[in-house]
Order: structure tokens, then sequence, then C-alpha cells
């Protein structure tokens, strides 16, 4: 399988630790339900660009001439240092790449892992580029309304960095790729950008959970986004077994993105894949959004979940809403 | 399932005590939160095949209203 990196804030946030800053906050309850017993939290300054960075980094490191031979760098996040420039064009420059490459963002989730594979593959498939660097990170934590007991114990902050060259590209099978922007409401940070100016005035809302938001925060209404992933994550999985001329008893293992432990047990049954053959484990991580399948994959592959030959369907779906699954031979 | 099996499976995902009716006012626990309503969705999907809308969603406040949306018929009472 293609090189993968991680990286994680030092900081740590345990389900204890959310029970001391709220009293209310059952973490037994949690833990069972979403099954995150702690999550990493960036630290005041550090944004997604530095934990990309740091994934990238920690990627050169294992394999340091993958530095030289990156001729096109994606990197996927929705908590941009600045509105432009780009956060690839300042990675260009602060990981020492050669400036004969491209570069540039995409603004995805839950499904960014998928769709920068998609990209990768048309790159390295079409002869554009033949190394390339695709990088994803976020820091949802920034983005919760401080009161936000839900959110904060599902979401967690890191990074992934993985390196494709022509014959990794190739062990990528076919994809599934769907949108559906009827969803945009039900996962939003509203207000900052060009359309709704930051509020300072912005009220707190209810969100449920006793659990606070505002526009100027991020909202997610959980039990409609889902209702979207009951509809649309089976009908992607038989979609893409299609695609890929496969059914899903030829399929090794599955990792879906790892938005919560409840959610994942649910499809995985209604979609009736063997419990031994689907991953689940965020229990250390939270939901890093576009994160969690690299991760997961790298995690998956340590434990020897996963070996050589392997066909594992990976599946991301969520903000937007945009999903997407393929089909990878490991 | 009956209404009332559907009232004490809503009991069982809150984890609750409290006897649940189709009028008991589900707004008033704090147990009704966005992890229980999760689970009830789960349940109407598997159970009924039906999927809630997100809008009718927000405005369940008891058993009988959930009851509504599935549709009576759909009970063996």
């Amino acid at each position: 399988m293609f090189p993968i990196s991680v990286c994680f804030p030092s900081k740590e946030l345990s389900n204890e630790d959310l029970h001391r800053i709220f009293s209310d906050f059952n973490a037994e309850k949690v833990a069972k339900k979403i099954g995150v017993t702690s999550r990493h939290v960036a630290a005041a300054g550090e944004t997604a660009l530095d934990l990309a960075a740091g994934a990238a980094e920690n990627l050169f490191a294992a394999n340091p001439e993958l530095r030289a031979q990156t001729d096109y760098l994606l990197f996927c996040t929705q908590s941009p240092d600045y509105f432009l420039p780009t956060g690839a064009c300042i990675l260009q420059d602060r990981l020492g790449l050669s400036r004969q490459i491209g570069a540039l963002d995409f603004n995805l989730g839950c499904s960014g892992f998928v769709y920068g594979l998609s990209l990768a593959k048309g790159l390295l498939g079409s002869g554009i580029a033949s190394g390339v660097l695709l990088l994803t990170a976020e820091t949802y934590t920034r983005y919760l309304h401080p009161e936000d007991r839900g959110n904060r114990a599902i979401f967690g902050d890191g990074a992934a960095a993985v390196f494709l060259n022509p014959e990794d590209a190739a062990r990528i099978g076919g994809f599934f790729l769907g949108t559906d922007g009827r969803g945009r409401d039900n996962l939003i940070v509203r207000n900052g950008g060009a359309r709704h100016a930051w509020d300072p005035d912005a009220a707190g809302k209810e969100a449920g959970m006793n659990s606070t938001y505002s526009d100027n925060h991020l909202y997610m209404n959980g039990p409609e986004i889902f209702n979207f992933t009951i509809e649309a994550v089976p009908a992607m999985v038989r979609r893409v077994l299609e695609k890929n001329r496969l059914t899903m008893d030829e399929i090794n293992y599955v990792i879906f993105h790892q938005a919560n432990s409840f959610m994942l047990s649910y499809l995985r049954t209604l979609i009736g894949i063997p419990s031994d053959r689907f991953y689940m484990n965020l229990e250390h991580t939270g939901n890093t959004v576009s994160s969690t399948l690299p991760i997961a994959l790298a995690d998956a592959e340590r434990r020897k979940l996963i070996s050589a030959g392997d066909k594992v369907l990976i599946a991301g779906f969520g903000v937007g809403y945009s999903y997407g699954a393929t089909v990878l031979t490991i | 399932m009956t209404k009332q099996e559907l009232c004490a499976e809503i009991a069982e995902i809150m984890e609750i005590e409290d006897e649940i009716t189709e009028q008991t006012d589900l707004k008033k626990y704090e147990e009704f939160d966005s992890l229980a309503i999760m689970s009830i969705v789960a349940l109407v999907n598997s159970r009924f095949g039906k999927k809630i809308p997100g809008t009718a969603l927000q405005q369940i406040n008891t058993a009988g209203d959930l009851i509504a949306l599935i549709g009576e018929g759909a009970f063996s009472d």
C-alpha cells in the first residue's frame, strides 16, 4: 500500500476532562454510544496547515526520497489559514518541495480523502503528475462553541499524508462519487465567509444534548446527517461494487469514514457486512473528518487487519453533502 | 410491533426507569438528546423501513407524535 503518515496535536481531551468542564457530561454514555474516549485538540495558534506539515514531515522522515519525488501537492481542508493565499502554496515552501510542482487546496470534509484519491488517480493516470502528495487536515474543534458538549465529544483534530506514484494509482479501483447540496444546512459554519459576515453579537442557540452553538460556530444536525447516511451509504456501496465488478464476498475489508461508532454499527448491519471485516476505531482520535480514512488504513495495516493483495472498500460521507467510495488493492 | 412496545423501546433507548406512554412529554427528559433521537431514527428505519424527515424529527414531543409519523396502520394493536 502507498505510504501513510499521520500527525495529531499534542493536547488530548479525555471524557474525564470533558466531565470536569461540563459536570452534566456523561462520559460513560458517550464512550459507549459514539466510541470515543479521548480526542486530540489543536492548541491556540496551531492550524490544520501545521498538522498537515507535521504529517508530511513524518512521511518524509520515514521515506526521505519522496520529498524530491513530489510533483503535485493536494491539500484537503476546511480550516484554511487564510482566505488567500492557497494553503498548498505555503506548504510547498514550508516542506521544501520543488518549485516545479502543481499545488492546490480543495475544500471537502468527510469525503475528502476519497475525492483526493480520485484526483490523484486522474493526475497520475494522465501523466500530468508522477508523484502526488495528498494531505488531509482538520481542526474542527476550533469551530465549536465553548458550550457545545455534543460535538466536542465527537470531533478530534488531526492530519494525514499519503504519497502516490503511478503504480499506486493503478491499484486504486473505480470510484462512485456523489453530491447532494440540499444537505448544506445540516453541517455548516454559517458565518465568517463571504455570504454571512462573522457576527460579534451572534446569539447562542440550543443544539440538543444540552449543547449550544451560534451562527459563528459549527452546527451539525446529527439525526438528519444520520438519515442521509442511511439512504446514501448502502446505495453507494452497491454501486461501487458494481463499478469494480465485485461482490461484498470478494471484499476483504471495509473501512468507512469513522463518524461515530453508533452510526457505523448501524450501517454495517444495514448493509450486511460481517463485523470481522469491518473497521471501527475512533476511541483515541474521535472523528477527524477527512483524515479518518488514512488514519484507519495505517492502523489497519499496522494491526495486520489488511495485507498485500487484499481488496479494501473505503467510503467517505458527510458535510456538503458529499460522498464517495472506491476499492483499493493493498 | 405494538404501540406499547414502541414506547418501551423508547424508554430503553433513553435509559430511563419511567414508563413512557403515548402522551409522555419526551422533551422534559434530558435523556431525549440527539443520541437518543439518532437511535429512534435507526429503530424506525429497521423496524418499519421508514425514514423520518429532519423537520418532522424536530417536532416530536411524544411517542404519540412518532406513532403518527410512522402511521397508525403500521402497528399490530
